[in-house]
């Protein structure tokens, strides 16, 4: 478009113009709120490990590791940590399947009679509040120290979130939808397996989300009281025998363990909301 | 009963379900002699909380087959639950109600289709599987109601959606699939609660003229709430206004408009009558009953 032309631009360029210039606003708008939202991150992890540092430089490494400290005993105790992972682990996974099946399942039942909620509500209010870690002690003597007693009560934490979220989940019904099969004359349990269960998804897989992180809560507990084995048995023989940059390590390690088996209920979560079209607000 | 409307033909035994008009023959209209829904003396009184209400109070009348009748009347005045105590979802305190001479007691008889003001459309389920949910728990075959429900979205005018979510689907085409999920188990008695009423104004009209072009394709006995005079008269052969508290049939319209019909009708000088007919009755009802349902 040369100026002497003087040419009136047409809809078509008028609209080319402001497209492209909107396009290229937004890409920039993006970038910057992407750039400004890495360094926020930034900033927060320097001055966690800037803390981190200046609390080791006045305290004795016995009692504060230094970051770097914490690093060498990562790399050098590796073996420890690595032989120490598997245990745990399994405890995790076994219990957060049995305190997952046992939740839903219980849950799916209780729901299923108006009567049976209010018969035990109170009682699940009550064992709502019971704190589950304190537990582990007794467990430890009833089960012994092997892998059951841990299993048992990382699977009892994971078990309360689950209960709770699948009767509420499986009461949250869409009213119109409910008032539609009754119309059909659905059976119970063509509500049920027609429509309950998929209004309870999104309410069950925030339980399983939870329920992931409590069980690994549970096992570390189980293995403090019982402490022959596994990552909170390590965490302590290291306080015992005064090996602080090992402790450190080993909850860098356990952070990390939960933090993957939190991304994979997230994961799961995403992957059945979206199967099911239920991850977007309901229409 | 006896007021006779203008049944010129016997509509044809088999259904129609491509929309189009036979050729050569006018759309099958008017309501058969035969009665299809009898409702005998039914009064409906229910507690409410701290309230009692007496919804319906000696309601009789019949609806004949192939006959579209509206029931409309202020808020509260018992229309809804009138249709809700056809459907066998409510059980009535006395009278009878008999649907083709066979006692209502029960929801989920097969002969009827249930339209309510919300779609009520399952947010998992795609278009076409929530057209299919009768015939599930109905416990019909697969295959060939699959091949209904596909001829029901292009009665409804939305092939090409079938496998769309209701969320990505707008209020009126939600309702277009739920007529159609009402019609999948093929029920000689449709039963519609307000189906347009969530609708705006022209998503309105153009439902209540598709529902016209439905009808006229598929005659089906239909009794239809809605508190739009407009759209009683222009959908019904005849049009019951109900007065509130308790309940009961003030007076029966008749409609003389001609089928099939269409946009023009909506300026005859017939149904501009109808209407202002109906707006009169309405309007000679005491104040006192406007209130909530």
């Amino acid at each position: 478009m040369a100026p002497e032309a003087l040419v009136q631009p047409s809809d078509a360029d008028l609209y080319r113009h402001f497209y492209d210039h909107e396009v290229r606003e937004q890409a920039r708008r993006r970038r910057r709120a992407r750039i400004v939202n890495l360094l926020g991150r930034s900033v927060i992890v320097a001055a966690f490990l800037g803390l981190w540092t200046a609390a080791a430089a006045v305290y004795p490494p016995i009692i504060v590791p230094s970051p770097l400290a914490t690093w060498r005993a990562l790399v050098t105790e590796i073996g420890t940590l690595a032989q120490n992972t598997p245990p745990t682990l399994i405890e995790i996974v076994l219990g957060f399947l049995a305190g997952s099946v046992l939740g839903i399942g219980l849950g799916a039942l209780v729901a299923q009679s108006r009567w049976a909620e209010i018969v035990l509500r109170p009682y699940l209010v009550v064992s709502q509040a019971v704190p589950k870690v304190a537990l582990a002690p007794i467990l430890v003597i009833l089960l012994g120290y092997g892998l059951t007693s841990k299993v048992t009560l990382a699977a009892l934490i994971a078990f309360f979130p689950l209960l709770e979220n699948t009767i509420a989940g499986l009461r949250r019904v869409d009213l119109d939808s409910l008032r539609l099969l009754q119309s059909l004359g659905a059976t119970r349990w063509q509500i049920f397996t027609k429509l309950r269960v998929f209004c309870a998804l999104p309410l069950v897989f925030a339980g399983l989300r939870i329920a992931a992180v409590m069980a690994t809560l549970g096992a570390i507990v189980a293995e403090f009281v019982a402490g022959n084995r596994g990552l909170g048995a390590l965490l302590v023989v290291s306080m015992g025998t005064f090996s602080t940059p090992l402790l450190y390590a080993t909850m860098v390690v356990l952070t990390a363990l939960a933090f993957s088996v939190y991304l994979l209920a997230t994961w799961l979560e995403r992957k059945a909301l979206h199967r099911y079209n239920l991850a977007a607000p309901r229409a | 009963m006896d007021r006779s409307e203008s049944v010129t033909q016997a509509p044809p035994a088999a259904t129609i379900l491509d929309g189009r008009e036979p050729s050569g023959q006018r759309p099958p209209v008017g309501a058969a002699s035969r009665v299809a829904i009898r409702c005998r003396d039914v009064h409906k009184f229910y507690l409410a909380g701290e309230r009692s209400v007496y919804a319906l109070k000696g309601i009789s009348v019949d609806v004949r087959e192939r006959e579209f009748v509206s029931i409309v009347g202020k808020s509260g005045c018992g229309k809804s639950t009138l249709l809700h105590c056809i459907a066998g979802l409510l059980p009535v305190s006395h009278g009878d109600i008999a649907i083709g001479g066979e006692q209502v007691s029960k929801p989920g008889r097969r002969d009827i289709g249930l339209v309510f003001q919300t779609s009520a459309l399952l947010r998992w389920r795609t278009a076409l599987e929530n057209i299919l949910l009768p015939a599930e728990i109905f416990g019909l075959p697969r295959q060939q109601v699959e091949a209904r429900a596909r001829q029901l979205l292009r009665l409804v005018e939305m092939d090409g959606f079938e496998h769309q979510y209701p969320n990505q689907l707008s209020g009126g085409m939600q309702q277009r699939i739920a007529i159609a999920r009402a019609l999948v188990h093929d029920p000689s008695v449709l039963l519609m609660d307000e189906p347009f009423g969530a609708l705006d104004a022209q998503t309105r009209e153009t439902m209540n003229l598709e529902l016209m072009r439905i009808w006229e394709a598929t005659p089906k006995t239909v009794v239809f709430v809605t508190h739009d005079l407009q759209e009683a008269a222009f959908l019904s052969n005849r049009v019951i206004v109900m007065s509130a508290r308790p309940g009961t049939i003030q007076e029966i319209v008749d409609v003389p408009l001609p089928h099939p019909r269409g946009r023009d009708m909506l300026y005859s000088p017939e149904f501009v009558a109808t209407v202002k007919r109906l707006r009169e009755l309405l309007s000679a009802q005491r104040e006192g009953s406007r209130d909530g349902t």
